[in-house]
């Protein structure tokens, strides 16, 4: 894989920036109460990386669009990740986001339920202002796009949650696959794409080579980012160490545990999901990282992940085949090697 | 070969192995998916994607191709589970160019790896070229482009959605200085990017 260039980061910001911007006048249209008004915006300030609405922006303008064009959507797919993020933190009972603490401990659950709701509220009003934009017809088909991915993110969400509470440990990496596919990469990687070019391409492009890529490059990206869960600084991963572990999230190591382990790790590992997670202490969580050390399983998963990303650099190529070399494409390409070797 | 070797080798080869699943198992997810998303698609929005050919009779062979390699692929999972529990580390590669990490060898031995080509695309690609260059050291130790053999050198086509072994023989010259060394492998198909090769040569044993 190519090696990030100088102006990569300046590039990334630059678009993260430009949505977020657009995503907060949305919330400033309205009159809102401080009691939604502040919790909603200071959750959009804190600034993840953007690279949802970066991929959305400058995949639009590799088929040739102005990215101006796209800031509706990339703004609703930034107001949307947000709204996710608020109520992902309040089902998980997280501590942390983006290195402070999460909205519900901030202001309580109730409120932060609440400004959940309004930041998906507010995606639909970016949505609509594409109709001014893109005409009717593409604006509907970003529509079905929307749509499609937030009935496969919902239902993602529910079967990780289900799978926790039904203390599930018969899961292959198959299932783990499916369940990423539909709770991160439709909303991550495969709605920006696809939304991008359809609109940089006025809806002429097929986007079944993005259905690969993208699902390549966000199953190469959730997988480093439960690898960095566990083996990631707190400071700089933005997120409380183990915070996967001690949720007793399904992960792919998770998995590979459960099927490398002996009858007594076995046992140690099953019993360890058992518990309520308030009682997944942090010195138990540490022991299992150390079985997942010792039977190879985070090893397991970084390679896993590498024959992925492999797949995901050679997607790409045929995904922006249509696409001249331009500063955009090129930044796609980087931002395949970003997303996989980041370290938060 | 000493034990250490075979097992850096064994190493090696499982980490190829266990990208290779982790590709077969997202290409089988991704079949799966184009299915869904096509119906979804033109069921919400009942308009059907301009210009967008239906998939045809050949396309769903080679996608259930795929899904037939991914069976197999989903068998192997247990096993490779046991093997990891012996010889997998953390780090079989480095960062920037993939890397094929081939067992460390004595000098005067041969060694083995293998590199894997993977075809992700719905479209076949013809007429894959592959070469090898030398292998040099930091100290300026040089191990022949003669002595890398590659197999095969040429694919006559990568189907879509495929993948393919390539071995990689390397045999270290009697003289050759203990060391770290560095070579390329690179592809017609993609002369913008390379694979890496390394290999540590050992000294033997015992010797001075």
């Amino acid at each position: 894989m190519s090696a990030l260039g100088p102006r990569f980061l300046e590039q990334l910001e630059d678009y993260a920036s430009r949505a977020r911007f657009v995503a907060a006048s949305y919330l400033r249209e309205d009159t809102f109460s401080p009691y939604l008004e502040v919790p909603a915006a200071e959750y959009l300030e804190r600034g993840g990386k953007g690279l949802r609405p970066a991929l959305c922006l400058a995949t639009c303008s590799a088929f040739g669009g102005e990215v101006e064009a796209a800031l509706p959507s990339a703004a609703a797919i930034e107001l949307l990740h947000t709204a996710f993020l608020v109520h992902d933190d309040v089902e998980d009972d997280s501590d942390l986001r983006r290195g402070e603490p999460t909205l519900h401990r901030q202001y309580g659950t109730a409120l932060a339920i609440n400004a959940g709701d309004g930041l998906a509220v507010l995606a639909l009003g970016a949505l609509r202002d594409n109709e001014r934009t893109l005409g009717r017809r593409l604006a509907g088909r970003v529509w079905s796009e929307f749509d499609l991915m937030a009935r496969h993110t919902v239902d993602g969400q529910a079967r990780e949650l289900g799978w926790q509470r039904d203390r599930r440990t018969d899961l292959t990496p198959d299932d783990y696959l499916d369940l990423i596919m539909k709770k991160t990469c439709w909303y991550t990687t495969l709605l920006p794409l696809r939304v991008g070019a359809l609109i940089g391409s006025r809806g002429a492009l097929d986007l079944e080579p993005m259905l690969r890529f993208g699902f390549f490059l966000g199953a190469a990206f959730q997988i480093r980012d439960d690898v960095l869960n566990l083996t990631g600084s707190e400071a700089v991963y933005g997120k409380e160490a183990l915070g996967d572990l001690r949720e007793g999230k399904r992960t792919l190591m998770l998995i590979h545990l459960l099927a490398a382990a002996g009858p007594r790790d076995r046992k140690q590992v099953v019993g360890y999901l058992a518990l309520d997670p308030a009682q997944r202490s942090g010195e138990v969580a540490e022991h299992i990282l150390a079985l997942m050390d010792d039977h190879g399983s985070v090893a397991f998963a970084a390679e896993f992940a590498r024959g992925i990303a492999r797949a995901a650099g050679v997607a790409f190529e045929e995904a922006f085949a249509a696409a001249p070399a331009s500063p955009a494409r090129r930044f796609i390409r980087e931002l395949v090697t970003y997303m996989v070797e980041r370290d938060r | 070969m000493s034990r250490g070797l075979e097992t850096a080798s064994h190493v090696a080869h499982l980490a190829g192995e266990v990208q290779r699943f982790g590709y077969l198992s997202a290409a089988s997810v991704v079949k799966r998916y184009t299915e869904i998303v096509d119906r979804a698609i033109a069921g919400t929005a009942g308009l059907p994607e301009p210009g967008t050919p239906a998939r045809g009779a050949e396309g769903e062979a080679l996608l259930d191709g795929a899904s037939r390699l991914v069976e197999a692929g989903a068998t192997s999972f247990e096993a490779m589970t046991a093997l990891l529990l012996e010889s997998l580390r953390p780090d079989t590669g480095t960062r920037g160019l993939e890397t094929v990490l081939l067992p460390p060898a004595a000098r005067g031995s041969t060694c083995r790896g293998s590199l894997w080509l993977h075809n992700a695309t719905a479209t076949p690609v013809t007429e894959v070229d592959l070469r090898a260059t030398g292998l040099s050291s930091s100290s300026g130790g040089l191990i022949p482009a003669d002595a890398v053999t590659l197999s095969p050198t040429r694919l006559e086509i990568l189907a879509a959605v495929s993948h393919h072994e390539v071995a990689v023989h390397v045999t270290v010259p009697r003289k050759q200085a203990p060391g770290h060394y560095h070579g390329l492998v690179v592809l017609s198909a993609a002369p913008e990017e390379a694979i890496a090769l390394l290999l540590e040569v050992r000294a033997i044993t015992g010797e001075p």
